[in-house]
């Protein structure tokens, strides 16, 4: 176990330490000066030249690399030049929104697929749970920018219920103005997670102690609660470390659609505006957010299941 | 004459574990010896047999022959030639003279391809392009004995005797000097064992090649093998001549499973070898004689003293590993086998039962 | 893998061919046939596009500015009096473009690297997964955009960066597969044989590889097609005039406030395109590798 503790944190740092490596040349691979495009159009003469020695231009690539990874160590993502602030800072300023904003969006998710799942495990291939199989699937495949302009155009445009742009002052603002945005990030979490629960729960109802309770004249929800629940809710919870990216490019669109504050609305600005070290920032940062999360979920795994442990 | 194949001092190892959990774990030698100093010779249209349980390192020395294992050390020579250090281009040739058939009689056809050109592999693969391919595939299937329209079958609508005949014709498509059948009868019902040796050993009256037979099953063995060589972790125990050994066993493991495969009935539980007791792991072998922790003659000397092969006198072809070999008397063997109960059981008897006429080998 | 036939005996394989059991089963999964509806009118209005448009979907003033639906504008008219149904029916080539060359290239690379990882020395494998491992790491959309923005927005950026992100999946799935086989007892046959490496893999091992391969591609369309227009939505895709799902989309969300009209016609399509490929992808896999990605 603590081998493949080991194994999984290497593996981790390795990963990261490539993509930042790829990160690196890419912006290296773009024509013309990298100070330039470093600095975006905006940048002075003077400018240009600091970050020419600061960056270390004319040393050779490795040493450049080294201090690439130098100052990330330190929490140095770069200057921006727009703000003329530090880029962690307005990273990790944005930041906070849309993890809140992806946190609200999986809790109600797991909140309704979780029961809705083990419904249809107990009601499996009635007519409900046909119905389900085909909504479930819609709900997945549906984009969530599609479902974010639709619910903004029906309950803020139209109806007038809630309120279309921004994230809120205060507490009851924040949470009203969070109701659209994790509609439409949750809703395909809902189909995808209460299929993944009806599945597991039909594994687990399928075995042998569980027909046995059932023997004893337990009710199936009794059962289902008693001992299924437990088991089947594992495998979900470490399928959402595996799904953060699923959950942040999702994010980036509802942030856009519903004009909310977060990182995927900094870095869209940034394309726009050429900005490339707020975009390598945010690159930077949510690379890190995701290998930390499936390495997490990695590791929950093997503590559940001995058999992943082996397949490193 | 030159030897058609000559295996001499032959080594194979495999890891165990990585590098890194060999260091975690603090195993300093990770690895095992699958195959541990073995050598053999196979003259030309002969036939020797490998037996031993499961695990002891038989076919290792088959994949080690063909090229699909490196060796540690040793040498391996074909018609004098040593192929052992070959790289897979310089081996090409030689491969079209030898051709192994593998274990599983389904799993070893390859399962898009039709009977035809599953045939036809050996053909195409040695760029004998210009050969007629449907009369080629017709000529090996009337060889075996399947109709002629099995060529447009799949190997999933084969059964395991049909899948093990198209294996043997496709060994023998291209006329090899050696055939190694890595034990052609596992999985097969007995009636259709029977039918597959009888043809293999048919063809091999009809084409003269040689044989290397590796099997659990001493019927097998009686009924195939001009010689035969016992392994007990990954080392000759014994060897000689088939007849000789059925008649007079020197080493207590050959005598075993001997006991264990009563002659008078042919089809009695095969492809099992009942020894008293656990075959020891590879990772710990046992010290001296490494199989004194199941022998039931071991004395003192047995755990102590790794026993050099010796050979009787009269017969410098037969060789065995035992500090007490077994006395050559037909008589009580004969006794012995008709109980071999006593040999199979688990109770252990760590005495050398005083009736039993034994001579201590000379040192 | 046996995918298709395996469950013939040994006589009736020439009676029921492999398509024809296909046919049946696949009728029998009737969401299966509505996406393979859905597909097929999408596929067929994207070639014959030409055709089956009621005006110029790049001409502006055709019409009055955000008109509602009439006989005339089916789905009405945009901020430039163009009309939204020419525009949405020429729209789906983009995607459909943006699918098949990604995809495809993706699908091209991923086979090679995950049959060398599969199949070469033991430290190529680790270097090639951790790579895999590397690059499914990015967060996709996040990456997507970074790329654009070194690259510049363009339909081929888009491209570039599906196929870059696609990759890894296909070269594990390959390599999974190959893996599995390449120490299997007929691989070990060839080679006993002579075979040398090429052969094995283009004649043993690539059959076998390319069914659940092809299917995983299928199931990976409708994300294809989202990823583009969400591109386009946010301007990151192709450049305007071009008529695109995703641009019209972003039209409609621009004026949602003046007119409903745009956003639900530049939806539809995107909901109907992104639904029918997935329901015909999960029925093609439920028929040929029920166990393939179970979880998605
Ligand atoms: N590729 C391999 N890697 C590691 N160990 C192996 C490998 N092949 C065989 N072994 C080990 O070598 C020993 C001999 O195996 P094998 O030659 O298959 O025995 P037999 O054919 O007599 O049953 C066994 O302990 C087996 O576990
Ligand atoms: S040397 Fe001793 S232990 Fe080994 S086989 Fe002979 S009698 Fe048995
Ligand atoms: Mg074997």
């Amino acid at each position: 176990m603590w081998l493949y503790l080991g194994k999984r944190i290497v593996l981790a740092i390795a990963i990261i330490a490539i993509a930042v490596t790829l990160l690196f040349l890419m912006i290296r691979a773009v024509p013309g000066d990298p100070a330039a495009v470093l600095l975006g159009p905006r940048a002075t003469l003077e400018m240009k030249a600091q970050l020419h020695q600061q960056m270390g231009l004319d040393k050779p690539l490795v040493v450049q690399i080294v201090a690439f990874f130098g100052g990330l160590l330190h929490g140095d993502l770069g200057f921006d030049v727009f703000s003329q602030r530090p880029v962690a800072d307005i990273v990790f300023e944005q930041l906070p929104y849309t993890i809140e904003l992806i946190l609200v969006s999986i809790f109600w998710a797991v909140m309704i697929a979780v029961p809705l799942g083990c419904y249809l495990a107990i009601r499996r291939n009635s007519l409900v749970d046909q119905v389900a199989s085909v909504v479930t699937v819609a709900t997945i495949a549906i984009p969530s920018f599609v479902v974010a302009v639709y619910v903004l155009l029906i309950f803020a445009v139209t109806l007038r219920w809630l309120p279309a742009i921004g994230a809120g002052n205060n507490f009851r603002d924040v949470l009203i103005h969070l109701i659209l945005p994790a509609f439409a990030i949750g809703i395909g979490w809902v189909g995808y997670i209460s299929r993944l629960v009806r599945a597991s729960m039909l594994e687990i109802l399928g075995e042998n102690h569980v027909r046995m309770a059932r023997s004893f004249g337990l009710s199936e929800w009794r059962i289902v609660a008693r001992y299924a629940l437990p088991l089947a809710i594992l495998p979900t919870v470490t399928i959402i470390g595996v799904g953060i990216a699923w959950l942040l490019s999702s994010a980036v669109f509802v942030e856009v659609v519903f004009a909310r504050p977060g990182i995927g609305a900094l870095i869209v600005s940034a394309v726009n505006t050429r900005n490339y070290p707020i975009v390598m920032g945010v690159v930077l940062v949510t690379t890190f957010l995701i290998v930390t999360a499936t390495t997490l979920s990695d590791v929950a795994n093997a503590f559940l299941d001995p058999r992943t442990r082996e397949k490193l | 004459m030159n030897p058609l194949l000559r295996v001499k001092d032959l080594h194979v190892r495999f890891r165990t574990m990585g590098p890194l959990k060999a260091l975690a774990t603090g195993t300093k030698d990770p690895f095992i010896d699958a195959v541990c100093g073995v050598s053999f010779e196979i003259r030309k249209g002969e036939t020797l047999a490998l037996v031993g349980e499961s695990g002891s390192g038989k076919s290792t020395i088959a994949r080690t022959i063909i090229g699909l294992q490196r060796a540690v050390s040793g040498s391996i020579t074909f018609d004098g030639q040593e192929i052992e250090d070959l790289s897979r281009t310089e081996r090409k040739p030689y491969l079209r003279r030898m051709a192994m058939m593998f274990q599983d009689p389904l799993g070893s056809l390859s399962p898009r391809l039709t009977v035809q050109s599953l045939l036809t592999e050996p053909f195409r693969i040695h760029g004998l392009k210009d050969c007629d391919v449907g009369g080629e595939a017709k000529r090996l299937l009337r060889m075996v004995g399947l109709p002629a329209d099995f060529a447009r079958r799949y190997p999933h609508q084969l059964s395991g005797g049909q899948a093990r005949r198209i294996g043997i014709a496709r060994a023998l498509a291209l006329n090899p000097d050696l055939i190694i059948a890595d034990e052609p009868t596992a999985g097969l019902d007995v009636s259709v064992q029977g039918e597959v040796l009888n043809l293999l050993a048919r063809l091999q009256d009809e084409l003269g090649m040689a044989v290397l037979i590796i099997t659990h099953n001493l019927n097998v063995v009686r009924h195939m093998a001009d010689r035969m060589a016992i392994m007990y972790l990954g080392r000759f125990v014994e060897v000689g001549s088939t007849e000789r050994i059925f008649d007079q066993p020197r080493h207590p493991y050959t005598e075993a499973l001997l006991a264990a495969n009563p002659e008078p009935d042919p089809d009695a539980v095969l492809n099992r070898i009942e020894v008293r007791g656990e075959m020891p792991s590879l990772l710990r072998r046992p010290s001296g004689c490494e199989f004194h922790t199941r022998c039931r003659y071991a004395q003192d000397i047995c755990g102590r003293v790794f026993p050099e092969p010796s050979s009787t006198p009269d017969d410098t072809e037969h060789s065995f590993r035992c500090h007490l070999p077994l006395e050559r008397d037909p008589a009580t063997l004969f006794e012995r086998r008709l109980s071999p109960v006593d040999f199979t059981s688990r109770i252990t008897s760590r005495h050398r039962p005083s009736a039993s006429p034994r001579s201590v080998a000379p040192k | 893998m046996v995918i298709v036939s395996s469950r013939l005996g040994p006589n009736d394989a020439a009676e029921a061919g492999p398509f024809g059991a296909f046919l049946r089963q696949f009728r029998k999964n009737r969401v299966g046939v509505v996406g393979a509806v859905l597909v097929i009118l999408i596929v067929a209005s994207a070639i014959f596009a030409p055709f089956v448009v009621t005006h110029d979907p790049t001409r502006i003033m055709v019409g009055p500015r955000l008109a509602p639906p009439s006989l005339d504008f089916i789905l009405g008219t945009d901020q430039l009096g163009r009309d939204t149904f020419s525009r949405a029916i020429m729209g789906s080539r983009i995607p459909l473009l943006a699918a098949s060359v990604s995809l495809s290239s993706a699908l091209a690379v991923g086979l090679v690297l995950g049959l060398i990882a599969g199949f070469g020395p033991r430290w190529l494998d680790n270097l090639l997964l951790l790579v895999f491992d590397t690059i499914r790491s990015f967060p996709s959309i996040i990456f997507a955009l970074a790329m654009i923005a070194l690259l510049g927005p363009s339909l081929a950026s888009v491209i570039l960066v599906i196929a870059t992100t696609s990759m890894p999946i296909y070269a594990r799935v390959v390599r999974t597969q190959t893996e599995a086989q390449r120490s299997s007892e007929y691989i070990a046959a060839e080679r006993s044989m002579g075979a040398g490496t090429t052969r094995i893999l283009a004649v043993h091992i690539l059959p076998n590889v390319l069914g659940p391969l092809m299917i995983l591609v299928s199931m990976d369309v409708p994300a294809v097609i989202a990823v583009e227009a969400g591109l386009s939505f946010l301007g990151m895709g192709v450049r305007p005039p071009t008529p695109d799902w995703g641009a019209i989309l972003n039209d409609g969300y621009n004026y949602i406030d003046r007119t409903p009209w745009l956003v639900i016609a530049g939806g539809i399509p995107i909901v109907l395109a992104t639904l029918g490929f997935t329901f015909l992808g999960e029925a093609l896999r439920d028929i040929f590798d029920p166990k393939l990605r179970k979880d998605l």
